[in-house]
């Protein structure tokens, strides 16, 4: 008995492994990084991180009237001749052991990003830590700026990006993603850009967030460009990523405006080829409900809803056209994947075309085909506030 | 010794299910992808074949020469020295793969997870186990094999959350580049599944012998559905990209997320690469120490399992001196080794069997 327990005493030592062997690590020894940017400065990268404060230090906060929130997070910058020596020298700043597991926010500068991203694309996409899944931003100005703003509602402002990304209004490319778009048929990508938006009156000047404001657009590895707001929309449509938006467009001759969300709608590339002549049909299938009538018009009658559905079209049909053509003549630029579907569907035409594929893509001829409808007329029939005789009945 | 210990056949062929997929899944679909492009789904169904003929030949040979491994029959098909030479290849060839295997868990292990712990500690700690389960002999690896295998398979399921993000139509053009890459792709799954014809070590402790024919079948099928859904899982996350990644799995359970909450999975991998690795090598190390101790004409296996334990322990740290080096030798000598060890020698073995008349009633095996 006595010689079974001494047996198995000898495998107590084993409980030590458990902690993970020579990985053993204490949580207070470890910075939770919540963000990173890189910014270019006279040739060095300059890396920031954003990571937490633990909350007992931050629980400290006075309660005076109107105090503002305790930061809740910090930054700390470093800077070397690639990603990895920068973070290195900023290791050495740092107490505790940068930890990445929690990172899912990568924002670019703006000046870098016209410089080239592949290398830290590389650092990123090669070191075992950063997720692969995480989301990359394109900054208007420094990068680190967008980690400085502290936010009023979530704990940080990668976390107010990562939110507004995963609310599909906007746009998210994950690294991966990244990855595969910039090695893929076109080589480029588009990348949403963030920008500060302007805090309160009241607010102090940092208690605000860092939101997405257009897009960014690769060539390569390198930033050729910007859409503005209003192209981002049409783009978002082209990539068939069109979820919960909100379209609004005014029918018949008084121009007053009606209002539809959210949109459903799929699109779908459609690729063709005849002779000389590459043409790419795009066909949207759109549908949603309406929630806003400004109009005097009944949206019951058949007849005066089908109007309005033609109208919904055209509104759609102007989104697309307009970042269709912004794309393919003033950023000569592929970020909406034609060329991967006229690779998929015309393997043979395309390695004729590959080496030269950014001239055949400004020389596409796109067909816009919107069918929308507007399914529910919301909660009245009748426009609301209008007295019977004022409403176009049919 | 060998015959006083029992496996059913369904034990078999969870063990051999392991054996194959264990490191299997890591690396064949980043070997694959790097010659077929987005074709490389079809090589985990051509692989397929080499395991037909694995299975084949071991099973055909035990029904003429039953209750022998391929070391004593090949005694008795090309003579006693010949044999002996050909067993002590076999023992060599084992025990490095054996080593290869070692090394590749734990440079997994090392490269991913525990980054400051010595590889070889993470090489001792499997090793030894899997010594400890030799040892034991047949019916203990097999009994933990039964016990391990869910924990090995429910993971691969956890990857179907990453449907939202899966996009089919990487899959065209279909034959870009013609069928010569889809083969060429096909070499090093083609090696792994033909590792299906260690059953030879395994089917002289079969209780019911006469079912091995049939589950090895039942075996082969489920790796090259597992094989077959691991490529288009991986394929439509990563398309040709895969052949970019070292372990394009990794990166697969790195990406789950649902809701927000249900992220960081890649430690259900890591459990499931321990778990999947530990029955390889076993399975290996099991082969190579009962070709030793039998070619040698040693009675009792359990002497030699030490010795050769270490032996492996050194050809894992010795061998390779880089992750990239090690990638090379997986898709150049390794395979090359497998296949000779698998399926050469076997047919080899087979075609003098049947040249000097040994196989008189075939009942059975490559054409039955």
């Amino acid at each position: 008995m006595i010689a079974r327990l001494m047996r198995l005493s000898l495998l107590l030592p084993l409980f030590a492994l458990l902690s993970g062997c020579w990985d053993r690590i204490e949580l207070n020894d470890l910075l939770l990084v919540t963000a990173l940017a890189f910014d270019q400065e006279k040739g060095q990268v300059v890396t920031t991180v954003q990571f937490l404060l633990p909350r007992s230090q931050t629980a400290v906060g006075g309660t005076g009237g109107g105090s503002p929130a305790a930061k809740q997070t910090s930054v700390r910058a470093g800077k070397g001749y690639n990603v990895a020596d920068a973070l290195s020298k900023l290791q050495r700043k740092l107490p505790r052991k940068l930890f990445w597991g929690q990172c899912k926010v990568f924002i670019f500068g703006e000046e870098l990003a016209k410089s080239g991203i592949r290398d830290e694309l590389d650092f990123l996409i090669r070191h075992p830590q950063p997720r692969e899944r995480s989301y990359m931003f394109v900054s208007r100005g420094k990068a680190a700026d967008m980690l400085e703003v502290y936010p009023p509602l979530e704990r940080s402002s990668a976390e107010v990006l990562r939110e507004l990304s995963d609310m599909r209004i906007g746009y998210k490319v994950t690294l991966q993603e990244l990855n595969m778009k910039l090695k893929g048929e076109s080589r480029a990508v588009a990348l949403p850009l963030v920008s500060i938006l302007q805090p309160n009156k009241t607010a102090d000047p940092f208690q605000t967030i860092s939101y997405i404001h257009g897009t960014a657009i690769f060539h390569k590895d390198r930033k050729v460009g910007d859409l503005s707001e209003k192209v981002s929309q049409g783009l978002l449509w082209l990539l068939n990523e069109v979820n919960e938006f909100t379209v609004t467009f005014p029918i018949g001759d008084s121009n007053r405006l009606v209002s539809i969300s959210p949109i459903k709608a799929k699109v779908k590339l459609i690729p063709y080829i005849k002779g000389d002549q590459w043409t790419m049909t795009v066909r949207v299938e759109a549908q949603g409900d309406m929630v806003e009538n400004d109009s005097n018009w009944n949206p019951t009658s058949e007849k005066l809803l089908d109007q309005m559905d033609r109208a919904f079209e055209k509104e759609v049909k102007r989104y697309i056209d307009l970042a269709a053509n912004d794309i393919q003549h003033r950023l000569k630029t592929d970020v909406i994947g034609f060329g991967t579907a006229y690779h998929r569907k015309y393997p043979k035409h395309w390695k004729q075309v590959e080496d030269r594929w950014d001239e055949q893509f400004q020389q596409i001829k796109v067909v816009t085909k919107v069918h929308a409808r507007i399914l529910r007329t919301g909660n009245v029939s009748n426009p609301g506030g209008l007295p019977e005789e004022e409403i176009k009945q049919k | 010794m060998l015959a006083n210990q029992k496996i059913s056949a369904l034990q078999m062929a969870l063990l051999l299910y392991s054996t194959v997929l264990a490191t299997g899944f890591m690396v064949l679909p980043s070997f694959a992808a790097l010659h077929a492009s987005n074709d490389y789904w079809m090589t985990g169904l051509l692989a397929g074949s080499t395991g037909v003929i694995a299975i084949g030949l071991a099973v055909s040979l035990h029904t003429h020469f039953p209750r022998q491994t391929v070391i004593e029959y090949g005694r008795r098909i090309v003579g006693k020295a010949a044999g002996t030479v050909i067993g002590l290849v076999y023992a060599m060839i084992l025990m490095h793969l054996s080593g290869v295997i070692l090394r590749e868990y734990a440079e997994f292990v090392k490269g991913n997870f525990l980054f400051n712990t010595p590889g070889l500690f993470i090489m001792i700690s499997m090793i030894g186990l899997s010594a400890c389960a030799v040892r034991g002999g047949v019916e203990v690896i097999a009994r933990g094999t039964m016990l391990f295998t869910p924990l090995f398979v429910i993971p691969l399921f956890i990857l179907l959350m990453l449907i939202p993000d899966l996009n089919p139509g990487n899959m065209l053009p279909v034959l870009n580049h013609g069928f010569r890459p889809v083969l060429q792709g096909s070499i090093m799954p083609g090696a792994w599944v033909s590792e299906m014809f260690l059953m030879n070590f395994l089917l002289p402790s079969l209780a019911n012998p006469e079912q091995g024919r049939r589950w090895g079948f039942i075996s082969l099928t489920a790796i090259v559905l597992s094989m077959t859904y691991i490529n288009f899982i991986t394929l439509f996350l990563l398309n040709a990209d895969a052949g970019d990644k070292m372990f394009p799995v990794l990166v697969a359970f790195r990406y789950i997320s649902v809701g927000g909450f249900f992220e960081n999975l890649e430690s259900l991998l890591l459990a499931m690469w321990v778990i999947g690795s530990f029955v390889k090598l076993t399975v290996f190390l099991y082969s190579a120490v009962v070709a030793f101790h039998q070619s040698a004409g040693l009675s009792e296996h359990r002497y030699v399992a030490m010795p050769i334990t270490l032996v492996v322990l050194l050809f894992a740290y010795w061998d390779m001196p880089s992750l990239s080096r090690l990638s090379g030798f997986l898709s150049k000598m390794v395979t090359f080794e497998v296949l000779v060890c698998m399926i050469v020698i076997p047919l080899f073995l087979y075609t003098v069997a049947k040249l000097r008349g040994q196989l008189k009633e075939d009942k059975g095996g490559l054409d039955g």
